[in-house]
C-alpha cells in the first residue's frame, strides 16, 4: 500500500528521497520502495524516519481503519 | 540534518540472501565440473604421470576442491550459527554472517588456483595452467549477481554510490586494491613453493604475471560495472534507457561487431580463393591461424552473452508493469548461464571422447548440435515473449516484432545448417547471422531509447 503520508510528511520538511535516505541510514531506493508500499519496514526503521521527519509512528505508519 | 551511518537493512537482507544462495550455486557448480574434469583426465593418466613426474594427478581439482570445502563449511556454520530463527535481530545477524563470508569465499576461490599452480606447473610444461573453473565462476557469478540485484532494485556499490564522483570512484579503486592484496599472499606464496620445488624464475615471474591477469581481469569488470551503475544513479531524468543501460548496449553492438568481424576472418582464411592460398605461400601455419581466429571469435561471441545479459537484467528495472516480460528475461538469464556452463564443461568430454574412439567423438557432436538447436529454439521463444509483452504492456512500437523475426530466421536457418551441413549454407548462415544480428541489436536499442517508458516513482528533487 502507497505510504502517502510519508512521501507528503518528506516533501513538508523539502527533502528529497536522496536526503532522507542519507538522514536515515538507508538508500534511496528503500526509502523510494517503503513510500511506493513495495518494502515493509522493520520498527526500528520506521522510528529513524519519524526521527527525521519529527512526526510519530501514527502519523506515519499506522492504518486508518477503512 | 544529521546524517545516520549507512546500513539498510533491505538491501542487507537481501544481499544476505542472494549470497547464501550464490555459495550453494557455486558448489553445485563446482562439483559438476570437478566430476567432468576427474572423468576426462583419468582417460591421460598415464600420460599425466609420466609428464608431471608423480602419480598424484588429483592436484589439479584443488580448486574444485576448495570451493566445495569453503562453501560447506561456510553454509554449515551458517545453519548452525544462525539456523533457528528468534526475531528479526537473529535475521540481521544471519544476513551479516553471509555478508562477510561472501569475500572469504571468493578470495579461498582463487587461492586455490593459486596453489595449483607450483604442482601443475613443472619444468616440462612452459605455460601456467589456465583457471577455466575461476573463469567460469567469474562469468556466471557476474550474471547471477547482476540479476538478482536488478530483480530487487539494488546497486552495485550501494554503501556509497550516492557520494559524489571524486569520492565514489576512490572508493571503488581501493576496493580493487584491497582485492589484489588478498590475493597476492596467495599468488606470491605460490610462487616461492615453485622456486622452492623446480628452481625456476620463468615460473616464479609467471605465477605473479597468472596473478597481475586475474586481479587486471576482474578489476577491468568491477570497474565498468560501477561505471554503468555510477552513471544510471547520477541521471536525473531519462527519457528511453538508462544511460547505464544504454553504454552496455553500445558495448554489446560494439563486441557483436568484433565477433562478426572473425567470423568473416574465419571464411577467409579457410577460403583457398580469398586468403587461404596467400598465407600458405607466405609460409603460414593455417591450422594455427585457425585455431586461433576461431578462438578469439569465441571470446567475442561469450562476451556477447554475458554483455546481452546484463543489458537485459538492468533493462528489467525499467518494465516493473511487464511481468511476463520479466520472466522472459529471467528465463533468457537462465539459458545463457547453462550454455555458458556446458561451453565450459565439453572440453573435457570432448577431451575424453577422443580418447575412445572417432565414432563417439562424431557422436557428440551430433548431440551437442542438437542441444545447440533446442537451446536457440527456447531462447527465440523467450524473445518473442519479451517483446509481446513489451508491445502489449507498455506499447512499445510493433516494429519491434522484426526483432524477434530475425531471431526466428537464424534460428531456422542454423536448423538447416545442421541438418544438410552444407558449406554454402553454413557460410550464408556465418554472414547473414551476423549481419541480422547486428542490425536487429541496433533496431532494438533505437526504439527503446525512443520510447518514453512509465514513470519509475523516484524521485531526484
Amino acid at each position: 500500500m502507497v505510504n502517502q503520508r510519508m512521501k507528503a510528511a518528506r516533501q513538508g520538511k523539502n527533502l528529497s528521497q536522496a536526503e532522507l535516505a542519507k538522514a536515515v541510514g538507508v538508500s534511496r531506493q528503500t526509502v523510494n520502495m517503503i513510500e511506493n508500499g513495495d518494502y515493509n519496514p522493520t520498527v526500528a526503521l520506521c522510528i529513524k524516519i519519524c526521527r527525521a521527519l519529527g512526526v510519530s509512528l501514527n502519523d506515519l505508519f499506522w492504518e486508518d481503519e477503512a | 540534518m544529521t546524517s545516520q551511518k549507512f546500513y539498510d537493512e533491505r538491501i542487507n537482507a537481501e544481499c544476505g540472501k542472494i549470497y547464501q544462495r550464490g555459495i550453494l550455486y557455486a558448489m553445485v557448480v563446482s562439483l559438476v565440473y570437478g566430476i567432468m574434469h576427474i572423468w576426462s583426465l583419468t582417460s591421460y593418466k598415464s600420460s599425466l604421470i609420466t609428464i608431471l613426474g608423480f602419480s598424484n594427478y588429483y592436484v589439479f581439482f584443488i580448486p574444485e576442491a576448495t570451493v566445495f570445502l569453503f562453501g560447506t563449511v561456510i553454509l554449515l556454520l551458517g545453519a548452525l550459527l544462525h539456523g533457528r530463527r528468534r526475531d528479526e535481530r537473529d535475521l540481521f545477524e544471519k544476513h551479516n554472517y553471509y555478508l562477510t563470508a561472501v569475500k572469504v569465499f571468493v578470495i579461498a576461490a582463487f587461492i586455490g588456483y593459486a596453489v595449483t599452480i607450483p604442482f601443475s606447473a613443472t619444468k616440462y610444461i612452459n605455460n601456467i595452467p589456465l583457471n577455466y573453473l575461476a573463469q567460469l565462476f567469474e562469468t556466471l557469478g557476474v550474471i547471477y549477481l547482476y540479476y538478482t540485484f536488478k530483480k530487487r532494485y539494488i546497486f552495485f556499490n550501494y554503501s556509497f554510490i550516492h557520494e559524489r564522483k571524486g569520492i565514489y570512484y576512490k572508493r571503488v579503486f581501493l576496493n580493487i586494491a584491497k582485492l589484489a592484496g588478498a590475493l597476492f599472499l596467495g599468488f606470491f606464496g605460490a610462487a616461492l613453493i615453485d622456486l622452492g620445488m623446480h628452481g625456476s624464475f620463468l615460473n616464479f615471474f609467471g605465477i605473479l604475471y597468472a596473478y597481475a591477469v586475474s586481479v587486471l581481469s576482474l578489476g577491468l569488470e568491477y570497474l565498468f560495472i560501477s561505471w554503468t551503475e555510477k552513471l544510471s544513479y547520477d541521471e536525473k531524468e531519462h527519457r528511453g534507457l538508462h544511460i547505464g543501460t544504454f553504454v552496455q548496449f553500445i558495448f554489446l553492438l560494439c563486441n557483436t561487431l568484433m565477433a562478426f568481424g572473425f567470423t568473416v576472418l574465419v571464411f577467409a582464411v579457410n577460403d583457398k580463393n580469398l586468403l587461404g592460398d596467400i598465407l600458405i605461400e607466405q609460409g603460414f601455419h593455417l591450422g594455427e591461424i585457425m585455431a586461433e581466429l576461431t578462438s578469439i571469435r569465441g571470446h567475442f561471441a561469450h562476451e556477447s552473452s554475458v554483455l546481452t545479459a546484463m543489458v537485459l537484467c538492468k533493462f528489467m528495472c525499467q518494465i516493473k508493469d511487464c511481468r511476463l516480460g520479466r520472466k522472459a528475461i529471467t528465463g533468457i538469464v537462465i539459458l545463457t548461464s547453462v550454455s555458458l556452463l556446458i561451453d565450459y564443461v565439453q572440453t573435457f568430454v570432448v577431451n575424453f571422447l577422443t580418447s575412445k574412439s572417432f565414432e563417439m567423438v562424431i557422436s557428440y557432436v551430433n548431440v551437442s548440435n542438437v542441444m545447440s538447436l533446442v537451446i536457440t529454439l527456447i531462447n527465440s521463444v523467450l524473445w518473442t515473449v519479451l517483446i509481446y509483452d513489451l508491445v502489449k504492456t507498455i506499447k512499445l512500437p510493433p516494429l519491434l516484432w522484426a526483432v524477434a523475426g530475425v531471431r526466428w530466421f537464424t534460428t531456422i536457418l542454423g536448423a538447416a545448417v545442421s541438418l544438410f551441413g552444407h558449406q554454402g549454407l553454413t557460410l550464408f548462415y556465418g554472414i547473414s547471422g551476423g549481419i541480422l544480428g547486428f542490425a536487429s541489436l541496433l533496431l532494438l536499442l533505437i526504439l527503446l531509447h525512443r520510447h518514453e517508458f512509465p514513470h519509475e516513482h523516484e524521485e531526484y528533487v
